[in-house]
């Protein structure tokens, strides 16, 4: 079925007509243009690292190949570092000035603090792989419990995040002057996505003080100038909510420009609505945070009631970006004479974009992450789940389905912008996330069954001398084969991505075929809101389910404070 | 008496303020969640979005 042509000329809802972003990114003075290439490849490193050290990890928790005690802790530090904190905040660094300057007619303002920036946050990444290489592996919390016979390892890795927060300020800090400097010269007034970057580039300011308030008092212990920093997982946990918020904010952020640039839609609720959208992230971060709590020994019972009620509204933000990206994309593409019928619009939109195939499956995931996150935040759950490999089993839907892909979309529009080159084999690189997500579901699957059945997370054998139950390894062997298939479909996604910054074929970009926007006529879409009933009725049976999973199970827990 | 307008975009992130704000003062104020690294960077964070406002704020005196 062919892609819907959508017609060029109209104006979008920030009153004005708009260049593409693509077309914006190609006329910036060249040492943007550079900068913006810098921390793509920066970015893009930490993502090999990321997917190499993970899919080791994969094989070992499948058995199929084995590491010892040492090596495993060290693999999967190297994993956890190098994608959860470099990959996503390098691509967002570089996403999120790349839309600053997509916003500005000059380029980017406060350049040497993006320079800096850029000097800062390679230092920190070295800094971070050199200390998970080489000494005593903290896992990606740089926990320093496990650091107490090893100081250097503990400074290493709270030396590499704090880098890594500074880096993060100063680019913010250029983010939000490049978009400030960029409003309406009359009326002061931001479009939606200036708006956008200027509450992301907060967030990220914000989120770097929770990692100086988690982080320096360990470097302070590792140096030997303050006491051992005993409230260390209270104040990770801190840090650690917004990294969750973060990813998704940047994600959606990225959509928005995405729809723009591939399909030319815009939102069809107006430039007012999505600015809300964007700073209710910022307004349910606080509320939400009990959750992380839930493992501590000493929360009061009132704290934890509150926490879960509080937890019901954490996706909140997303879903209604969710529900005006697909509603506007439902208006838009019905307006063009898509078919009739709750669903027949799908197929018309461009799904031989590669860029947006790699957002529509961002999207998929997303729901799919959400179905299974409500599980693991439920008070009476979490402490049941939370050290199984349910964890990992559902949070790749969010780490790799849904921001991965988001940011390699992004990146697919942004660097053929760059270079001038085409995108590498488009079709297969349309195809491709969709194989992901193949993988992804293989791998959530497994994992979240084998979770539920007890499966430790970071426990690498699991034979217990013969003790275990024999329903574990066949599950993760599933656990491997689907780290296999989705980090296959990555690595030939990765490899598109180097293509089209060195040795690609000069041509067209990709976006260039997607026309300018359309107007936005008056009717009704469905799809959005029936998929969040959907999903709210998903979500409830997922949790009901897990309720009677274990319920089910034949095991006696014994409590760790009786002595046993 | 008529109120002078606030921009938009300066309203909201005022509001961003004002939770974080709150929040801030809840866990300083509620013994039973005794946790001063929340107040540390809630605070913190209130304090930046409500510098984030001045500019926003400034346009609309300046401009009109």
């Amino acid at each position: 079925m062919p892609d819907i042509t959508f017609p060029t000329g109209a104006a979008n809802h920030d009153g004005a007509d708009r260049v593409r972003l693509s077309a914006r990114i190609a006329a910036l003075p060249r040492v943007d243009r550079r900068l913006l290439l810098g921390f793509v490849c920066v970015s893009l490193l930490a993502l090999v690292l990321g997917l190499g050290f993970g899919l080791t990890t994969a094989l070992a928790r499948g058995g199929m190949i084995a590491l010892d005690p040492d090596s495993a802790y060290r693999v999967l530090t190297l994993h956890g570092t190098s994608a959860f904190f470099w990959w996503l905040y390098l691509a967002q660094v570089a996403l999120m000035i790349g839309l600053a300057a997509g916003e500005s007619t000059e380029g980017l303002k406060a350049r040497p603090l993006i320079i800096a920036g850029f000097v800062v946050l390679v230092a920190g990444l070295v800094l971070s792989e050199i200390t998970a290489l080489l000494r005593t592996p903290l896992l990606y919390d740089a926990n320093p419990d496990l650091g107490r016979e090893d100081p250097e390892a503990v400074a290493g890795m709270a030396g590499g995040y704090l880098l890594l927060a500074l880096g993060l300020v100063l680019t913010s800090l250029a983010a939000i002057v490049t978009v400030l400097r960029a409003r309406d010269s009359v009326t002061g007034a931001m479009t939606a996505m200036g708006f956008g970057v200027l509450a992301w580039a907060g967030f990220l300011i914000v989120s770097a003080i929770a990692a100086v308030n988690a982080f320096l008092p360990n470097l302070l212990w590792a140096f030997g100038r303050g006491a051992f920093p005993a409230d260390a997982a209270t104040e990770w946990h801190i840090l650690f909510h917004n990294l969750h918020y973060l990813p998704l904010m940047a994600t959606v952020l990225t959509w928005y420009a995405l729809t723009l640039e591939t399909t030319g839609t815009t939102s069809a609720f107006g430039s007012s609505f999505s600015k809300v959208v964007f700073a209710s992230y910022l307004v349910f971060v606080p509320p939400t945070s009990l959750y992380h709590m839930f493992l501590e020994p000493n929360l009061a019972e009132s704290v934890r009631v509150t926490g879960s009620l509080l937890s019901l509204f954490v996706s909140v933000p997303t879903l209604t970006a969710f529900l005006v990206i697909v509603s506007s994309l439902e208006l838009a593409t019905r307006a063009k004479g898509a078919p009739a019928g709750l669903f027949g619009w799908i197929g018309r939109l461009p799904w031989g974009n590669p860029a947006f195939s790699a957002m529509g499956v961002a999207i998929v995931s997303t729901l799919l992450g959400l179905v299974f996150a409500f599980v693991l935040i439920q008070e009476k759950l979490a402490p049941l789940i939370s050290d199984t490999v349910f964890v990992p089993g559902y949070f790749h839907f969010f780490a790799v389905g849904a921001v991965t892909e988001t940011f390699l979309a992004g990146f697919l529009v942004i660097i053929p912008a760059l270079t001038g080159r085409a995108v590498w084999q488009p079709r297969l690189m349309a195809a491709m996330p969709w194989l992901v997500l193949a993988g992804l579901v293989i791998f959530g699957a497994c994992g979240m069954l084998a979770g539920l059945q007890g499966v430790p997370r970071r426990t690498f054998n699991i034979a217990y001398d013969g003790a275990a139950p024999a329903g574990w390894l066949p599950l993760m062997v599933g656990f491997a084969v689907g780290a296999m298939v989705f980090a296959s479909g990555l690595a030939i996604e990765v490899f598109g991505v180097l293509r089209m910054l060195v040795g690609g074929k000069r041509g067209v970009p990709m976006a260039a075929m997607a026309p300018r926007p359309a107007g936005l006529p008056g009717g009704a879409a469905w799809t959005g809101p029936v998929a969040v009933v959907l999903l709210v009725v998903l979500m409830t049976g997922a949790t009901i389910g897990t309720f009677e999973v274990m319920r089910s199970l034949p095991i006696v827990v014994v409590g760790g404070h009786a002595g046993h | 008496m008529k109120l002078p307008s606030i921009p938009l975009e300066a309203g909201l992130v005022l509001g961003v303020a004002l939770v974080w704000a709150i929040l801030a003062a809840v866990y300083r104020f509620s013994p039973a969640l005794g946790m001063p690294g929340y107040v540390r960077v809630w605070g913190a964070g209130a304090v930046m979005f409500l510098a984030l406002a001045m500019p926003l704020l400034r346009w609309r005196q300046v401009g009109h």
